[in-house]
């Protein structure tokens, strides 16, 4: 083991600090300074960014054969950058890194995004913002993870700290209820992903991520498929897919604004993250590969039908944001389809458009939950449709942003949703799977309903809206025009978030 | 008869006996305090298979924290035996009764003859130990503990397993934060 290594999960190390940094300032502040606390949690985010963008540019220096920005899969000797660090424990390549800036970007605007709260409620306590930052190095440490052990442990870092999160508004029933939703059907998922890695384990006798570990067994071996089977479900969970997201509205209205933005973003990353190693890396040998191949279809074809249909009757905009993100997580899966050749080449691609998809809709949904949480009443949320009557009169920039999240999302053309949803459902075309791609277009135009209710609610004349700003609201404000510029920007410049090409 | 199996056998009564009791008891403070001899009698067993860091903790963690938080809760929320109904039914005793006894079944049959069709399980099960026995030879200098003495216990866990070891602490400290958050008194 080699201390010099950690200089690799540096950018993680950064937001650890600054978490103790954040909780131990709130010790000094008198409760009139806390307004300090926000800045420096986001402070560490972005200082963790750019610690994490001097890692990537090193690593492309070091390798400038071939772009290292997803080369998991080429073996170092041809140019990939993946380098297994800590005795395999963790592995740093491009996916991970890009998984850890999303996460990173959900942490530094979901910080921004529940600024605005009284000065005693434990949403503005120091430890709070240490949670979140807990929480996003939790997913930077998924992401990274190459090992059972480090895997299970870092989402369990994750879980906890946003099952927390969830019920840290102590005066609202619901948050409460949120939180024990989530604690107990989390924990429920997570028994399912240990007894999975148990069997696992019990069969190969290795903790490891890597597909060597499955080289000696059998593809018909019933407890490695069990175990796969169990590890699936625990997943599909935490990525709130269809036969396993119910608990996903009832968590995300519950939850403080801020901390819904950082599940629906950042928890959604990471769970996303650990999808691409399983899949793609620890059952990528043939005989596993069948079956799970048409396992995910089924699931991204009935995880988009159910999102996208429940959400047309959805009154609540954070019900509506909570069904769109469970839709979304069904257009993710699409890219996870590949066909019986799995070309290493192709694989990267479609990591690839996964990690710009998580990107581009991160941006637009913390965009879409700052909004919700600026339109505040008597310190409360307003989250009817009905609350939104008329928003573009009194706030016409705030309307237009929350316009352009809506149209991104649907997937209309200039802004970053459309380029997310072409590249997913051209890699699945690429590879075949034309009937699912073509239901994921088809529902993708059903969704268009919905999103365009909310734009035609807030364009109505009618001057009866109700959102009145609140004291901190410039945090807020900064993160939906930032969101809102950066929707844009990604959709005319999509190669910005891609990378080099 | 050698005095193991003396100790065996009444140690082994010792445990059949107190969670014979636990099940019975109406008072659920009974069947809490029936759980001290249970574990002590555990502690005995790991102790004749000579595993000693099983034996402590079982007696420090079961015996000594877990049992306190069990008598901490009844004692919370207040539950008189009278209050407890007793609605025996066949139908819900029965399927318990068949699950525990196909399972129990199972598990003397496992203990008998061997997992079926297990040859793949052993075969890296004992892989598996011969692994992390070379580790510890190489990490004591040649002579690898016993399986289930503590250094084979400590010593994979601060040298391999070292990282998620230490990542654990960012989890401790997730959950200190929580409890501030979730149930400090307003000031």
């Amino acid at each position: 083991m080699n201390v010099s290594q950690l200089t690799e999960l540096l950018p993680v190390g950064v937001v650890l600090i600054s978490a103790l940094v954040v909780v131990f300032l709130d010790l000094i502040l008198s409760p009139k300074e806390r307004y300090i606390l926000p800045m420096a949690a986001m402070a560490g985010c972005l200082l963790a960014l750019g610690v994490l963008g001097q890692n990537y540019l090193s690593a492309v220096q070091l390798y400038k054969s071939a772009p290292p920005w997803f080369a998991g899969f080429a073996p170092q000797s041809a140019g990939g950058y993946k380098t297994a660090i800590l005795g395999g424990a963790f592995v740093i390549d491009g996916f991970g890194m890009a998984i850890s800036a999303v996460a990173l970007i959900a942490g530094a605007l979901s910080v921004l995004c529940s600024t605005h709260n009284d000065e005693d409620s434990a949403l503005s306590k120091g430890e709070f913002y240490g949670l979140v930052l807990l929480a996003v190095s939790g997913m930077m440490l998924l992401a990274f993870s190459h090992d059972f052990l480090t895997l299970l442990i870092s989402l369990e870092i994750m879980s906890v700290a946003t099952y927390i999160l969830a019920g840290s508004e102590r005066d609202d029933v619901r948050s409460g209820e949120s939180a024990l939703k989530y604690l107990v059907l989390g924990a429920f998922s997570t028994a399912f992903l240990m007894l999975g890695m148990a069997f696992i384990y019990g069969s190969t006798g290795s903790f490891s991520l890597s597909p060597v570990i499955l080289h000696s067994s059998d593809p018909r071996n019933y407890l490695v498929i069990g175990g796969f089977g169990l590890l699936v479900v625990g997943i599909l969970f935490k990525v709130g897919a269809a036969p396993f997201h119910f608990w996903v509205p009832d968590v995300y209205q519950g939850a403080p604004t801020g901390v819904t933005a950082l599940m629906a973003v950042g928890v959604k990353a990471a769970a996303f993250a650990m999808v691409g190693r399983l899949l793609f890396e620890t059952f990528r040998a043939p005989g596993f590969r069948e079956h799970w191949t048409g396992l995910v279809a089924a699931v991204a074809v009935l995880t988009m039908a159910v999102g996208n249909l429940i959400a047309l009757r959805q009154s609540s905009v954070k019900r509506l944001l909570a069904y769109s993100g469970i839709a979304h997580s069904g257009y993710l899966l699409l890219g996870f389809l590949i066909n019986r050749r799995a070309d290493p080449a192709v694989m990267e691609e479609s990591l690839h458009a996964v990690a710009f998809y998580l990107l581009a809709y991160g941006v637009m949904t913390l965009g879409a939950f700052g909004v919700v949480s600026l339109t505040r009443e008597d310190g409360r949320s307003l989250e009817n449709l009905e609350d939104y009557n008329g928003l573009a009169k009194e706030h016409p920039a705030l309307a237009l942003c929350m316009a352009v999240f809506m149209l991104s999302l649907a997937g209309l053309p200039p802004f970053s949703g459309f380029f997310a949803k072409f590249m997913i459902f051209s890699s699945a075309i690429d590879q075949g799977f034309i009937l699912p791609a073509v239901l994921g277009i088809l529902t993708s135009v059903a969704s268009l309903y919905y999103y365009l209710r909310v734009v035609l609610r807030m364009y109505m004349p009618e001057a009866d809206s109700a959102s009145a700003s609140c004291k901190y609201a410039w945090t807020s404000n900064l993160l939906v025009y930032g969101a809102g510029i950066g929707s844009v920007l990604l959709g005319i410049f999509p190669h910005w978030g891609i990378g080099m090409h | 008869m050698d005095w193991i199996d003396v100790v065996f056998i009444l140690s082994g009564l010792l445990c059949l006996g107190s969670a014979c009791t636990i099940v019975t008891r109406k008072n659920p403070v009974y069947s809490v305090i029936f759980m001290l001899p249970f574990f002590l009698g555990m502690t005995i067993l790991f102790i004749l298979l000579s595993a000693p860091f099983l034996a402590a903790m079982q007696m420090m963690v079961y015996g000594g924290a877990i049992l306190v938080v069990f008598l901490f809760v009844i004692m919370l929320i207040n539950l008189r035996p009278e209050e407890i109904k007793d609605d025996f039914s066949l139908w819900t005793y029965t399927p318990a009764a068949a699950v525990g006894g196909v399972l129990g079944g199972l598990i003397l049959s496992f203990v008998r003859h061997g997992i079926p069709d297990g040859s793949e399980l052993d075969k890296n099960f004992h892989a598996a130990v011969n692994n992390s026995r070379l580790m510890l030879d190489l990490g004591m200098g040649g002579v690898a503990p016993p399986l289930g003495s503590i250094d084979s216990i400590a010593i994979p866990m601060f040298k391999q397993y070292v990282v998620p070891f230490e990542l654990v602490s960012i989890l401790i400290v997730v959950a200190v934060l929580g409890a501030v958050i979730l149930a400090k008194k307003r000031v």
